[in-house]
């Protein structure tokens, strides 16, 4: 049987007060296991990125409980969140997010920007595995929008976490693209890590293993 | 497909040192016109601050010499100095004003840089060490190339002044260090004038 990698129950979040009193998430519950790759679809303003970042630990919620891999998210606090956070969770955002003044390889290496870790030869192996090998040397800004979110998320894969977040990947990119980017997706979650994806794109969702519809902060059951 | 291993002279391809270089080196192009405009300013600056004690120098020697300084000696000294206090107050408040744009703009422009650092698990330390140590190093650029442009142009405007009967003497006094630290305070504390493009360049290309 696999194990559980993310398990969410109870969650809710709230941001202001008063007359301003928003609930972005009202008690969300799910489980993802090893080998998962899961889709939240919803639309903007469900609360996808919100629960991603209360699952990375960016954000506290407000009630409920974050378990990853054995660790209770919710009740870390910031300095351990941080550290939890480099060891534990790989993050691909929509807009890439990549340096526009470091080439691709320095790109993947980032997150051992402080370490004295020399991650070169992993870094290039994952080039490798997304297909950009031979553009290591690249700036982003001479890479298509696919090639950057394959970057992305080879640097999200470098320190060999054992869960991928990743919020509407291929929101910037052309339906090839983002079909190539699924592949990869398919084939990191055959080796055992968890990953999940928000997205509002049907046809991304059909390419994962198991869709989970959000709405307006609440879960609203498989598809 | 075949592929080498970059080779570096650190080992590492990345470290914190390196990504500062790169950031500078990327913004190369506002980076040269910010070091153009602080050595022309400061060009000027000194070299109103050195007509003004040049000219109080020769008023003084003259008097220590028991002669009178003639009028237009001195109507000369009065307008340049107050002149020369206006424009140095007018020029401070025009770098400040530079700075805090250029901080606006950076915090627009970098903020996503900052956040994607935070969520690799980088703690506040980490990310403001390597904000700090881009200003750093263009704050130590900047003063070594306004310095060397200061040295080499100051004596040429003696002459300049010559055919006026005006004996100045462009060496580094006490007004041209305090223009030096102005420069350099500001540089240092707004991380650098870089210029209006840098917000827009990042956008287009990746964040």
């Amino acid at each position: 049987m696999k194990e559980s990698v993310v398990l969410v129950e109870g969650v809710k979040k709230v941001y202001g007060s008063g007359r301003k009193r928003v609930e972005a998430l009202r008690g969300v519950d799910m489980e993802v296991k090893g080998g998962e790759l899961v889709a939240i679809m919803g639309p903007s303003g469900a609360g996808k990125t919100t629960l991603l970042n209360i699952i990375s630990g960016i954000e506290a919620p407000t009630k409920g409980k974050v378990t990853v891999r054995g660790i209770r998210v919710d009740s870390l606090n910031e300095r351990e969140r941080r550290l939890f956070r480099r060891v534990n969770i790989g993050y691909v955002f929509q807009n890439y997010n990549l340096i526009p003044s470091l080439n691709a390889l320095e790109n993947v290496l980032l997150p051992s920007l402080f370490s004295e870790e020399d991650l070169s030869e992993r870094a290039m192996e994952l080039l490798k595995m997304v297909g950009l090998q031979g553009r290591w040397d690249h700036l982003p800004g001479e890479l298509s929008g696919g090639e950057r979110q394959r970057v992305a998320l080879a640097r999200a894969l470098l320190r060999n976490p054992p869960l991928i977040l990743a919020d509407e990947p291929t929101g910037n990119i052309d339906t090839t693209q983002a079909g190539k980017l699924m592949r990869i997706l398919r084939r990191i979650a055959r080796e055992g890590k968890a990953i999940i994806v928000a997205t509002h794109d049907p046809v991304v969702a059909s390419s994962c293993h198991r869709v989970l519809r959000l709405r307006d902060g609440k879960m609203g059951g498989r598809m | 497909m075949s592929f080498s291993m970059p080779q570096t002279s650190s080992g590492r391809p990345v470290t914190p040192l390196r990504y500062a270089f790169r950031s500078l080196h990327y913004r190369k192009g506002g980076l040269l016109r910010a070091l153009a405009s602080l050595s022309l300013l400061l060009i000027y600056l000194t070299v109103l601050g050195g007509v003004v004690e040049g000219v109080d120098r020769e008023i003084t020697e003259l008097s220590e010499a028991g002669e009178a300084p003639s009028k237009d000696l001195l109507d000369f000294r009065d307008t340049m100095g107050s002149w020369y206090t206006f424009t140095f107050v007018l020029y401070s408040l025009l770098m400040l004003f530079l700075a805090l744009t250029y901080f606006s703009m950076v915090a627009v422009a970098r903020g996503e840089e900052s956040h994607l650092l935070k969520s690799l698990g980088f703690s506040r330390w980490e990310v403001d060490t390597l904000f700090l140590l881009e200003a750093l190093l263009l704050t130590c650029l900047t003063a070594v190339i306004s310095l060397a442009v200061a040295i080499v142009f100051t004596p040429i405007f003696p002459r300049i002044f010559q055919p006026f009967g005006i004996q100045f003497r462009a060496t580094f006094q006490p007004l041209t260090f305090l223009q030096l630290t102005l420069v350099l305070v500001v540089t240092a504390s707004a991380g650098a004038v870089l210029g209006g493009e840098i917000s827009q360049r990042e956008r287009r290309v990746a964040v």
